[in-house]
């Protein structure tokens, strides 16, 4: 896990982890340690770029590959400290990398001045630049390609085509630990110093041969990005077809010299398929990967915004079950009565399984019984600095119309998940309801791209939370499914996830979803006590 | 056994509160306790058994830290603790008695089954674990069964083969005896290898592009990593002719990350971009140039390193000539003399350049509560031992640096004199003699010039002045083609620009107010040290002493260059680079500034 860390921004005096990246699939945007949307963004880019690096290079894709089989098949319990031993000889590749790069997306002085009380990250920065070359003489564009050319390069050794041949199984601590030469940040150290030399004479040849530099006109400190689509690109394919690989060469020639062998591009693509096919070969007989290894249209750059968690709190909030004649004398607890809009109750719907994740000492539920229907009190604070969730709990079998049906004098919102709809029971019982709110805890773009598909058109209105967490909603109705109202919270970084996926479905997916007052008034009930209960929002189930 | 045993210790400095889950919040502060109860004193066995705990906590929560530095915290049940600790200093251990090439993540799961844990104890007088064997392994057959009841995975970790030969390492390294072990976990676990010392020095250039300190920084730094230490150099800048120097005397220059808008030496104050894991043991500072520097690093960054101090000048002496200045030079150098002190303050040892500053030094650090003690380093006279014949070609030219602000500072009006007179008293109006000033400023030559003819006062003597540089060759081609170098600073800390000539084989006269010439005075036989050391009184007398021997050396060329090449032989023998690396090194080992892990 590359966890990554405040040492100065943070609210409190104590140091917290601000995001992290598991070394598989999976990485965590801690908004509670946040202060402001910039913070957020940048930490949100960092951990995308550990989780991009992971995925796209020899040594990465082995570590992950390695660490997601040795959860899924007990058998393979031996390539748990494979896996950490491969990541901890990436570390800093991976953070130079994810920092560098993450700064160049926000702009290097704003990124260093969102790292300016943290001495162990600026470091990181200051090497990324280092490894780009002067920034007397060069603009960013080619220094930040240069740095992540480089820092890929250290994640390709050619020894990592010989385990993929070998097959995942056969990987031993020793092939990944030290003293073995090839790990990435052994090499990276070894080259640290005079790296940044390297590029003068290939920056000089691409001026001149391109002095248009393939549309960027940004200058040492930053891009410049054509807001043109096609510009766009045309700025792209420039970068691919010939930034990258010229300096790929130079990185490979430099690296050779210092007896140290990396993958090509064949031989990339070779290792990525002997790695998916041992993969494949090992894991449980549904899993898939994909290992996306062409060009692609900006529009079409997978994003994984599903893969970010947004972690609410550093802890789970503990729960207080209420009992049905209990519930009488506690009434106001469970009473929702929110500005300019009439007091209501809120019910959940909510799968076993989540409620065990979001409350772990709710105790075993059993996953495999129907959702529990609860009415949901407003937590408190403990003493201890906790939180406390009163719920009332639902005789099994109670239908959530029943439940609306019993409050004559108070209307009741109700709560439930996408994964709650999948069983066609859940999904009828949701149906019956005059109105509903869901929680999309499936990946947003795969629930979007099946509702285009199934031709239906699908409104949308985004709504900016600025209160303890900033974080985006995204509130979506669909045409045919008026009762229906979807909820998916996003941090800034996900929520580019919706630009994609407008222009894509440029016909189906439309801005200016109407929110009357009462759904904003439900909705506003439900977000307070998402932030308040819940301690983290996913899109990917957890096994 | 001493006292309680480990689990026992770790159970009693474990103060974080265990949870309603029977979970305790691990952090740094609780290793670092449970360390402190272990009585670990090995900064370097601490360090690594740290390393080995962290990545056991990695595996139990199954999930990396990723950092080693800053914040990281993990709640697992209190009663692992023990275990995990014994385990990460039993891994320790073993690696230590000579097992390098089986990972410590392995032997870190490996160890719990091959020892009894509870058994397991470090003796505190030498941070020695000792463990009993859980069975024996004596024999082939024993391995084998004891491999065979190893858990799959670590079956394939650790082949029966590379079990044989585990046993056996420990055996070899007397730390198994029957079914018994015991072993220091020094040196460093983490790598398995001996703890080379990693020293830090902080400089403003490789090159010596602005005189003296920046030379003996570049020197001595090769010097240490000639003598298995692992050095880096720190400068705000290099180039790659700078970076190739310095990597084929095995240093490494790292570049300090420059920020935008604030001077080059703000940088130096950095986290230096040191490879990952590599911790210097040792920051060298020189004087008010980066012993600011040097002490930010290591008090912000390294604060477990050692920092050592370097003087290369005395303010009370220096300041008072130099003529330039608007403040008051008493005040000034009061200031600065403070300053050194102030800087001195917190490092291990001072480390005064020469006997000179050695002798000013450890008078004013007596007095100063706080200052560590003084040790003298005399640098090394062995950097070339390329022979030396008189110049062919004329003029004959003599040798001095300094710029004009600096000229009462470096003697540079008793210099231009002394040749003067000595022209005068040769008595050949057309011998021609040059004076080569280098290190002039840009802007000044002119001025330069007029004043050194005018000190020179005859016709006889041309003058020119020559820009800094930065240009290692064109230095010792100065050197190379003077027949005389001239060094009659009116104070001088050391003078290595004296020693650089002497080491060229260039004839010196070296001022008797400088460290240089006291160490000549040491070391040479008084019939040459009294003709290469001559005595600057700051009256009339000096042009005349100086001219004296200034006339010959001119008048007996080859006389002159051969004293040079014994004086140099004498000087290269009796004080090398080598020698001044390993008493500096000493001195940390020993006496002059214990627990440095050197």
């Amino acid at each position: 896990m590359f966890r990554c860390e405040a040492a100065g921004y943070e609210v409190e005096a104590t140091k917290r982890v601000l995001g992290a990246f598991d070394g598989r699939d999976r990485r965590d945007l801690n908004v509670y340690a946040l202060p402001d949307r910039p913070s957020q963004l940048l930490v949100s880019m960092h951990e995308m770029l550990h989780h991009e690096l992971h995925w796209s290079t020899g040594w990465g894709l082995m570590a992950a590959m390695a660490g997601l089989l040795s959860e899924a098949d007990p058998g393979l319990g031996s390539l748990r400290r494979v896996a950490a031993a491969a990541n901890a000889a990436c570390r800093q590749v991976h953070e130079v990398f994810a920092t560098t790069i993450s700064c160049g997306v926000v702009g290097i002085e704003q990124g260093r001045r969102l790292l300016d009380e943290s001495p162990v990250y600026r470091a990181y920065l200051d090497e990324g630049l280092h490894l780009g070359g002067s920034a007397d003489r060069w603009p960013w564009q080619f220094r930040e390609s240069a740095a992540q050319v480089l820092l890929r390069a250290v994640m390709q050794p050619t020894q990592v085509a010989e385990f993929a041949e070998r097959g995942l199984e056969h990987l031993r601590v020793k092939d990944v630990s030290a003293p073995a030469a090839y790990r990435p940040d052994t090499v990276l150290a070894a080259v640290t110093a005079e790296a940044g030399m390297w590029w003068d004479t290939v920056f000089e040849e691409l001026a001149v041969e391109y002095p248009d530099r393939g549309g960027d006109r940004g200058g040492p400190w930053g891009r410049s990005l054509p807001d043109d689509p096609e510009a766009m690109e045309r700025l792209k394919a420039w970068e691919e077809t010939v930034l990258i690989p010229r300096l790929n060469a130079v990185a490979v020639h430099r690296l050779r010299g210092q007896g140290i062998e990396v993958l090509d591009e064949t031989g990339y693509l070779a290792t990525v398929d002997l790695l998916r096919r041992s993969f494949l070969s090992l894991a449980p007989p549904d899993w898939q990967v994909e290992v996306l290894t062409e060009q692609r249209r900006m529009t079409q750059e997978p994003l994984g915004a599903e893969r970010e968690s947004i972690v609410l709190h550093a802890t789970a909030a503990t729960v207080s079950i209420i009992d049905q004649d209990e519930l009488a004398e506690r009434s106001q607890e469970f009473l929702f009565d929110p500005p300019h809009s009439d007091p209501h109750v809120l019910a959940l719907y909510l799968p076993r399984p989540v409620l065990m994740r979001q409350f772990p000492r709710i105790g075993d539920l059993g996953a495999a019984g129907p959702p529990i229907l609860a009415l949901a009190g407003r937590p408190k604070r403990t003493g201890t600095g906790g939180r406390d969730v009163p719920l009332a709990l639902m005789k099994v079998g109670l239908r959530p119309r029943q439940l609306v049906e019993m409050f004559t004098s108070l209307p009741t919102v109700l709560l439930t998940t996408l994964t709650t709809t999948r069983e066609q029971d859940n999904q009828q019982a949701v149906l019956e309801l005059d109105r509903v709110y869901v929680l999309l805890d499936l990946p947003l773009s795969l629930q979007v791209n099946a509702w285009v598909t199934d031709g239906w058109t699908v409104r949308f209105r985004v709504l900016m939370l600025g209160t303890e967490h900033p974080l985006n909603l995204v509130v979506f109705e669909l045409d045919k499914l008026p009762s229906c109202c979807f909820l998916s919270y996003r941090g800034d970084a996900g929520f580019s996830e919706l630009t994609q996926l407008l222009d894509r479905h440029p016909d189906h997916l439309q801005p200016g979803l109407t929110v009357d007052t009462t759904t904003q008034a439900a909705i506003g009930s439900i977000t307070s006590w998402l932030m308040a209960a819940w301690w983290r929002i996913d899109e990917v189930e957890h096994g | 056994m001493t006292g309680p045993g480990i689990a026992d210790r770790i159970a009693t400095a474990t103060t974080a509160a265990v949870d309603d889950a029977g979970l305790i919040r691990i952090d740094e502060a609780a290793v670092a306790a449970w360390l402190d109860a272990l009585h670990m004193t090995d900064p370097h066995a601490r360090a690594g058994t740290r390393q080995v705990l962290l990545e056991l906590l990695e595996e139990a929560v199954g999930a990396p830290l990723a950092m080693r530095v800053g914040a990281w915290e993990v709640s697992l049940p209190w009663q692992r603790m023990p275990g995990l600790v014994t385990s990460a200093l039993l891994a320790g251990a073993v690696t230590a008695a000579g097992v390098d090439d089986v990972p410590l993540i392995v032997l870190a799961a490996l160890v719990p089954l091959l020892f009894t844990v509870q058994s397991a104890d470090l003796q505190p007088e030498g941070d020695t674990v000792t463990a009993t064997l859980t069975s024996p392994l004596g024999t082939p057959d024993q391995r084998s069964a004891w491999w065979q009841r190893l858990p799959a995975d670590l079956r394939h970790e650790l082949t029966l083969q590379e079990l044989d030969g585990l046993v056996e390492r420990l055996e070899r390294a007397g730390a198994l005896r029957d079914d018994h072990f015991a072993h220091t976990v020094r040196p460093a676990p983490s790598t398995g290898m001996p703890h080379r010392p990693v020293i830090l020095a902080v400089a403003d250039e490789w090159f010596p592009a602005h005189g003296g300190v920046s030379s003996l920084n570049r020197r001595l730094c090769k010097a240490l990593a000639a003598e298995h230490t692992r050095v880096f150099c720190l400068v705000p800048a290099f180039t790659p002719e700078e970076f190739d120097d310095a990597r084929g005397a095995g240093v490494e220059l790292l570049r300090a990350a420059h920020l935008p808008g604030r001077p080059p030496r703000t940088a130096l104050m950095r986290r230096p971009p040191l490879p990952p894991g590599v911790v210097p043991d040792v920051v060298l500072g020189h004087s008010r140039l980066t012993g600011q520097e040097a002490k930010a690093v290591t008090e912000d960054h390294f604060p477990a390193a050692t920092r050592l101090h370097l003087v290369h000048m005395s303010p009370d002496e220096i300041e008072w000539f130099k003529v330039d200045r608007e403040d008051d030079a008493g005040e000034r150098a009061g200031n600065r003399t403070e300053l050194e002190l102030d800087l001195a303050r917190g490092a291990a040892l001072i480390v005064a350049i020469g006997p000179r500053l050695h002798a000013r030094f450890e008078r004013d650090a007596h007095a100063v509560p706080g200052v560590p003690p003084v040790h003298r380093l005399d640098p090394g006279f062995d950097a070339d031992d390329r022979d030396r014949e008189p110049t062919p070609g004329s003029p004959l030219q003599v040798l001095v640096t300094g710029r004009i602000e600096d000229a009462p500072l470096k003697g540079l009006d008793i210099a231009a004199q002394a040749v003067g007179r000595a022209v005068k008293l040769l008595g050949v109006p057309d011998l021609g003699v040059e004076i080569l000033v280098r290190g002039a400023p840009a802007g000044t030559t002119a001025e330069l010039r007029s004043a050194v003819l005018a000190w020179a006062g005859t016709a006889g003597v041309s003058a020119t002045p020559r820009l800094f540089t930065t240009d290692a060759e064109l230095l010792t081609a100065d050197l190379r083609r003077a027949v005389l170098l001239l060094m009659p600073s009116r104070a001088e800390g050391f003078g290595l620009v004296g020693l650089e000539a002497i080491e060229q084989g260039t004839p010196s006269l070296i001022s008797g107010n400088s460290g240089l010439g006291l160490l000549l005075r040491e070391v040479l036989p008084a019939r040459l040290a009294t003709q290469v050391v001559l005595p600057v009184r700051d009256d009339a007398l000096d042009a005349e002493v100086w001219g004296a021997a200034v006339f010959s050396v001119l008048r007996d060329l080859p006389g002159a260059f051969a004293t040079a090449a014994e004086i140099r032989a004498i000087m290269a023998r009796q004080r090398t680079w080598g020698g001044a690396a390993k008493q500096l090194l000493q001195a940390l080992r020993h006496g002059e500034a214990p627990d440095v892990p050197v």
